[in-house]
């Protein structure tokens, strides 16, 4: 009887208790064909080690140039996160629900809630509010698509994507931002009258360029699926970037998906 | 194998659990903190350093050349943003790689169709010696899928444990085990000797 993979595996990587190792090992020591085995995985773990062991190129200088151009290249965890706890199928249908409920709720909050700047007419001494986040623009990694998000009372965006290559673009609003303005002028898309909400940008992923521009600055291009920054960029959890961006004023309506070819 | 005592069987690979280059010492970590800081002198230090294994981990993570010279110029690009998030005081180089694995894997995904390593971009071995094993090893990672390549790469060649190869892929322990077991399989049988 001969040892199974998994258990030469296991032994090779020092896995398993102190006993079965002692048991794996006794066996190796009267087993041939197993000692075989074992000397063969490691000989093709040597051997698979140089096949691929290259050399770096040193290129520290275009390191250097694109931070000197201001490029951000935000690099994941150095773990996942630790992933959330089980629901059962039935609660978490219950879950969905409640959370839908409350979702609705915060949005109505959202887009009916005076801007917490206005003066109170009472003059009441109250809890000092909690600062509301500022327009931004969120860029998920490792995606196709990322959120300008427009939070009251920051006023309205006006934001352009400019594609360069024969791709589609699309920008839809979400929340207050669906009333937003939205026209294909050419090979872009104009928003304005954005006055809370988001505004989610699908970019697709053969797309050579597409720049995002708040009036006439650059704030994110994208090409060839990589991210470059143009304004000061802060970190927004674990993977995202989060930039403060001016407004203007406007008003707005319907979303549109235009081919962008210039 | 002619010694018969158990302890000529411990396998001669990195060991369970081990810090995947764990060297580097104070002198990363005051690097580092000079990076966080802005120093250009030390992230090119540190570049200098760490080039290497970066590069390696990349390249055998994506099987491209090319990704892994995308992933090594992005992982020096970010690092001093990234650096704010270092806590791992003492582990400055497990840390990068683990960083550096994930940035290869985001690249990965980020394909639509995942690339399958291509063998004419193996590197030639240094040496003749065991050269057609080399060469055939290099082919049949590359022929490996990269589900149960990434797998391999972390486990067998950075000695990773099944909790950090698990938790640097975003999968269980047990998918972990499975999937090395699979690999294994694969590449025994890709290089068996014919009979």
């Amino acid at each position: 009887m001969h040892l199974r993979d998994r258990r030469i595996i296991a032994f090779a990587r020092r896995e398993g208790s102190s006993r079965s190792r002692r048991r794996t090992a006794a066996h190796l020591e009267r087993c041939p064909a197993c000692r075989a085995r074992l000397g063969r995985m490691a000989a093709i773990r040597d051997a698979v080690r140089d096949a691929t062991a290259v050399q770096a190129p040193d290129r520290f200088d275009d390191v250097l140039a694109r931070l000197d151009a201001g490029e951000v290249v935000m690099l994941p965890a150095a773990e996942a996160p630790p992933p959330r706890p089980r629901v059962p199928r039935r609660a978490a249908v219950a879950l969905a629900v409640l959370a839908l409920s409350v979702a609705a709720a915060v949005a109505a909050v959202t887009v009916l809630v005076p801007p917490a700047s206005a003066p109170d007419p009472g003059g009441a001494v109250t809890a000092p509010a909690a600062p509301p986040p500022a327009a931004g623009l969120a860029v998920p990694l490792a995606s196709d698509s990322f959120m300008v998000r427009i939070v009251p009372p920051s006023g309205s965006l006006r934001v352009r994507v400019g594609v360069t290559s024969g791709d589609v673009v699309a920008v839809r609003g979400v929340g207050a931002a669906s009333r937003s303005r939205f026209q294909a002028v050419g090979a872009a898309i104009h928003v304005g009258g954005v006055s809370g909400g988001e505004l989610r940008i699908s970019v697709p992923a053969s797309a050579r360029r597409v720049l995002v521009q708040h009036g006439d600055a650059p704030l994110v291009e994208v090409v060839r699926g990589r991210f470059r920054i143009h304004a000061p960029a802060s970190l927004e959890g674990d993977s995202a970037v989060f930039l403060d961006i001016g407004s203007t004023a406007g008003s707005g309506s319907d979303a549109v998906q235009p081919g962008g070819s210039p | 194998m002619s010694d018969s005592t158990p302890g000529a069987f411990e396998p001669s690979g990195p060991p369970h659990g081990s810090d995947p280059g764990a060297s580097g010492g104070p002198e990363d970590e005051a690097l580092a903190r000079a990076a966080a800081e802005g120093s250009r002198k030390a992230l090119g230090v540190l570049y200098q350093r760490h080039r290497d294994p970066v590069y390696r981990l990349a390249y055998r993570l994506t099987g491209s050349i090319q990704d892994a010279e995308d992933v090594l110029q992005d992982v020096f690009v970010g690092l001093p943003r990234a650096l704010e998030r270092y806590e791992e005081r003492g582990r400055f180089r497990s840390w990068l790689l683990r960083v550096a694995a994930r940035t290869s894997l985001m690249r990965c995904r980020a394909r639509r169709h995942p690339a399958p390593m291509d063998p004419a971009r193996i590197p030639a071995p240094s040496s003749d010696d065991g050269v057609v094993e080399r060469i055939a090893a290099g082919e049949a990672l590359a022929a490996m899928s990269e589900t149960l390549r990434t797998v391999f790469v972390l486990c067998e060649i950075e000695g990773y444990s099944h909790r950090e190869a698990a938790a640097v892929l975003d999968i269980s322990v047990a998918a972990s085990r499975t999937r090395l077991h699979r690999a294994w399989a694969f590449l025994q049988d890709r290089l068996s000797p014919e009979e």
